[in-house]
């Protein structure tokens, strides 16, 4: 299996840690040069320096060989875009992303991207877990 | 009009000259010092605080209310998100887009969004004055 990541941040680099590690192949792309650099000394050359909304950036990935895209960079309408491209233009199988606002989800539904994982309803949700104990109900 | 860009003000302004009323979302208020004063004062150009990735701040600028929805910010995927919260969220009947690269525009354009492609555009219009 071939993967491409979108973003070398926290996520996306333990993302790809756990695939590469899966026995899969995988490319980091990422516009900053020096988390590709700790990325690469961790991982081997897996790091590509680009914006991953542009189709030529996309290409030399090797997006059009990829089976799943994951986008993980801080910004949704860069998810998005970069996710749409990957399905619409690379015809990737299948499209992943992190979503921070989590007003977006729909959206990300709605154009058609397979999972699209609403970060901050996530955390909240743990949080409110933790504290649960703390909110119960006094009879 | 989503973006107080150059680009965004002189579009919001022009289409105002014809009696349109426009509201102008900007994340930056200073980019607001763009639009005349006076259209400001008389509300025919409304500016508003807000992000045109989130649909709730666009409904805060009216977009359901809207004939018409344009993005130009300086980022095409804020644009490219813009325009599809307003196409397939809000409803708005017809938006436009502004982005860099024409290549990417033919994705968008088959998913709907009338797009702008700065390049191309520039190629037609350097070609046209070439050949006058």
């Amino acid at each position: 299996m071939y993967v491409v990541i979108l973003g070398a941040g926290r996520i996306g680099t333990r993302m790809a840690a756990w695939i590469s590690g899966a026995g899969s192949e995988v490319t980091v792309i990422d516009r900053d040069k020096q988390r590709l650099k700790s990325l690469d000394i961790v991982l081997g050359q897996v790091g590509l320096l680009g914006d991953g909304s542009k189709i030529a950036v996309l290409d030399e990935a090797g997006a059009s060989r990829a089976d799943l895209f994951i986008a993980t960079t801080g910004s949704d309408d860069v998810n998005l875009v970069a996710c749409q491209i990957a399905k619409h233009h690379f015809s990737v199988g299948k499209t992943v992303s992190i979503v921070y606002n989590s007003e977006n989800e729909s959206l990300f539904n709605i154009l058609g991207i397979d999972s699209g994982v609403s970060i901050t309803d996530m955390v909240v949700e743990r949080i409110e877990l933790e504290l649960a104990d703390m909110f119960v109900e006094e009879v | 009009m989503v973006g107080c860009s150059v680009i965004g003000a002189t579009v919001a302004v022009r289409l105002s000259d014809s009696g349109n009323i426009i509201k102008v979302l900007d994340r930056d208020p200073n980019a607001f010092r763009l639009l005349p004063q006076r259209r400001i004062e008389t509300t025919r150009i409304v500016p508003v605080v807000g992000d045109g990735r989130s649909e709730s701040d666009l409904r805060r600028a009216s977009a359901h209310e809207s004939d018409i929805l344009i993005a130009t910010t300086d980022s095409a995927t804020v644009n490219l998100m813009a325009a599809q919260i307003g196409l397939h969220l809000i409803r708005v009947p017809r938006v436009i887009c502004l982005i860099d690269e024409e290549d990417v525009g033919e994705i968008f354009a088959e998913l709907g969004i009338q797009i702008l492609a700065r390049d191309s555009l520039t190629v037609d219009f350097l070609l046209g004055e070439a050949m006058k």
